[in-house]
């Protein structure tokens, strides 16, 4: 007993150093997401209103989608004992994300009773890249899977009604978590079959209440179809052209909606199995993306393998086929939404991946020494792939716009808020997205104040849209060849924006220029007088 | 290329009227595959070009290499990245990297080489459909039996580490028979593959359509 507490102790250090050293330098800068979930709780623990007004919601309207309240609500103690600011905003997805690996270790030994298997899952869940990449960034899915680990392991030690409550927590907490936890209530309740859990189930199903109310709105509902494959239909050009070469009944046969949506589906679902997602090239979403490789280690390819003949011989026993239906099911929700494949809605998956290579990797060490030691160069490179990519290469390729980690904003409220008192207007350019929310971030903006300026303005693609502006911040494209007249003006914007030689030095001065980490330009500063 | 011998071995093990019938379903469904019709269309994919095999020393390669290695060198971890950004590694990388494609399932069962002469661009190589029947044989053999044909498909995907591009069909034709071998024991031996083939059927027809009625389109574009 005394062990497996050192065992879980050393786990979680592990686990916790790796997810909380530099959080606020990789990734390079908050996304502005990130910077919504804090300023909203910056909001609601100064005045209980939310960016907008609105009083506790449970639906938060922000920069480009409605946002579930989990990860907002949870920020509200951590800023109000460390303040708003970068290190605050991270803490709860990384502390969060070190807790969800003893927790692990605990279904690991629930289902498997084997602690060797337990300890290693626990291990290469701590350095797993697919955790660390959502538990070290602020993002909403490491506050929810944590919920959704805590929700599988208590109910399979028979804590059914916290258990359920959990996998409702989770529902609070991400948008593909409201699709995957009644799913995986389901499962359990099968794999349980007790009365008890059916009864937990049904008290504890009343926590659901709330949060359909909310989701059910038009807001929230509008996310919903943009986000999903619902919103999507084929080009009218392009059905007129099937038509023709089809004739009507051949047309309604192969292209009709459960054929074509039907592919759809199940090409993103088995795009979640591909090596080139899992092993080799990932994702080319900048905030989803570690250069180089895929979602888990080169290394992981060959673990998994081994593991399959042993999926073969246990497949009938009870535990083996709860960890591959929960396997299974993990991809569903990013099967049905818009994106070929996604890292973050699809995130379970990581669990049962990470025991199964697990087990790869009790059988590796069943073989010759010869093939342990090729083996470890194999882990090593690999391991050393990741730390130098994550690190070193990844953050010179990804710090761009709102795909990416929107670098830049932080160095140009530090340069413009000093001197904002200086100017009639200042102008911020829109291009990389979203900069309203920083400058209320970063300037740890009255949320008062805001409540009573806050206008959005709609933008083609977002199911919401920008911050106008507040005080004399203006947020909006910049035209320069329109904006260059304009008197006692600060502009900012980047390059491709503001021509250095459309600066008149009779009338606008270049003040300053912001890099990104590659040194290209990002923001040229401009006055005009 | 696939080994006759390990295949009759398989076969071995099956009575002689399963056999039949395994060999009548790997023939009808070799014939109606689409990586046979691709060939069939455009015979040339099967020529090999010197200039498609793979070669570590290409500038743009040697120059990726380089700049990782600048890039760690400047963050003050130059031995790491030395040691783990090199030719070698690189070579080793690329190679692992198109062998495990083979099984992207976007490739192999749904939309095929992004190459409008090497795929019709609405399936893959293999059908979709037969997949299930594959894995079904491939899960009822022994650990032994499945070794082996596991050695067997890595040795036919094998030859793609050393083609340039990415989905290069010729070099996993192996593999896609060993494929069409394991769907047609799939349907002898699969209790259910009776009714399932009734999807198999609309699967076909519907690369059918697409091959006579959609595609000649597509690839005059």
């Amino acid at each position: 007993m005394k062990k497996t507490w050192l065992t879980l102790i050393l786990i979680f250090v592990l686990a916790a150093g790796l997810r909380l050293v530099k959080i606020t330098k990789y990734p390079l800068s908050l996304n502005w997401d990130e910077a919504a979930f804090a300023y909203n709780a910056y909001s609601v623990l100064q005045t209980g209103k939310d960016e907008y007004g609105e009083v506790l919601p449970l639906q938060f309207k922000s920069v480009g989608d409605y946002k579930n309240p989990m990860y907002i609500y949870l920020l509200v103690p951590v800023i109000k004992g460390g303040g708003l600011n970068e290190l605050t905003t991270r803490i709860p997805p990384a502390v969060l994300g070190a807790l969800t690996i003893p927790l692990l270790y605990i279904i690991a030994w629930t289902l498997f009773k084997n602690r060797l298997l337990a300890t290693v899952s626990g291990v290469l869940l701590a350095i797993s890249p697919w955790h660390l990449q959502f538990t070290r960034a602020g993002a909403d899915v490491g506050v929810s899977s944590f919920f959704v680990v805590l929700g599988i392991c208590l109910f399979l030690r028979k804590k059914y009604l916290t258990g359920v409550a959990s996998l409702i927590g989770s529902m609070y907490s991400y948008f593909a978590d409201k699709m995957f936890a009644p799913i995986m209530i389901l499962l359990l309740l099968l794999m349980r079959q007790s009365r008890k859990a059916v009864l937990s189930v049904a008290v504890a199903g009343l926590l659901l209440l709330p949060i359909l109310f909310a989701s059910s709105s038009a807001g929230p509902k509008n996310k919903i179809f943009i986000t999903t494959l619902l919103s999507y239909s084929q080009p009218d050009e392009l059905v007129r052209k099937l038509r023709a070469e089809d004739g009507s009944v051949i047309y309604a046969v192969f292209h009709n909606p459960v054929v074509e949506y039907g592919y759809m589906i199940l090409d993103r679902y088995l795009n979640h199995f591909s090596p080139s997602f899992l092993f080799i090239k990932g994702l080319e979403d900048n905030r989803q993306r570690i250069l180089g490789m895929g979602m888990m280690y080169w290394s992981d390819s060959l673990l998994l393998l081994l593991s399959l003949p042993l999926i073969a011989v246990n497949i009938k026993k009870k535990n083996w086929q709860f960890l591959i239906v929960w396997l299974l099911l993990s991809p569903m929700p990013a099967a049905i939404t818009r994106d070929p494949v996604h890292a973050r809605r699809a995130f379970n998956m990581i669990y049962p991946l990470i025991i199964l290579i697990s087990y790869g990797l009790i059988e590796l060490l069943k073989q010759k020494m010869v093939v342990k030691m090729v083996f470890g160069g194999f882990l090593l490179w690999s391991v050393g792939l990741y730390f130098l990519s994550y690190y070193v290469f990844t953050p010179l390729v990804t710090y761009k716009g709102s795909a990416g980690w929107q670098y830049g904003y932080k160095q140009l409220v530090e340069f413009v808020s000093p001197i904002k008192g200086q100017y009639a207007k200042i102008v911020i350019d829109t291009s990389y997205q979203g900069p309203y929310i920083f400058f209320l971030f970063y300037e740890k903006y009255p949320p008062l104040r805001y409540q009573q300026q806050a206008k959005l303005v709609g933008v083609e693609g977002l199911a919401l849209g920008e911050g106008v502006g507040y005080d004399n911040y203006s947020f909006r494209p910049i035209f320069w060849p329109g904006d260059r007249g304009a008197k006692k003006t600060l502009f900012a914007g980047p390059p491709e924006r503001i021509s250095l030689q459309d600066i008149d030095p009779k009338s606008a001065k270049l003040l300053k220029t912001l890099y990104f980490p590659d040194e290209t330009e990002a923001f040229r500063v401009v006055e005009t007088f | 290329m696939v080994n006759c011998n390990l295949l009759y071995q398989f076969l071995g093990k099956m009575k002689t009227e399963m056999k039949r019938q395994a060999w009548f379903w790997f023939v009808i469904i070799t014939i109606l595959s689409p990586w046979l019709w691709l060939i069939v269309k455009s015979p040339r994919m099967l020529l090999l070009d010197p200039a498609s095999l793979y070669k570590i020393s290409q500038p743009t390669r040697i120059s990726e290499i380089n700049t990782l290695r600048g890039e760690a060198s400047s963050a003050g971890v130059g031995l790491l990245g030395r040691l783990v950004v090199n030719k070698a590694t690189w070579a080793a990388r690329d190679a692992f990297s198109r062998i495990l494609s083979t099984f992207d399932p976007h490739y192999l069962l749904l939309e095929g080489d992004v190459d409008i002469t090497r795929s019709t661009g609405k399936t893959g190589p293999v059908f979709l459909t037969l997949a299930p029947l594959a894995i079904w044989s491939f899960w009822h053999r022994g650990r032994r039996q499945q070794t082996m044909l596991a050695a067997l498909i890595l040795a036919a995907v094998a030859g793609a580490a050393m083609f340039e591009p990415y989905y290069f069909l010729p070099a996993r034709l192996g593999f896609f028979v060993i494929y069409n071998w394991l769907a047609a024991e799939g349907v002898v031996r699969a209790k259910w593959s009776t009714i399932y083939l009734a999807v198999v059927g609309f699967e076909v027809a519907r690369f059918a359509h697409d091959f006579w009625l959609h595609y000649p389109y597509r690839t005059s574009l």
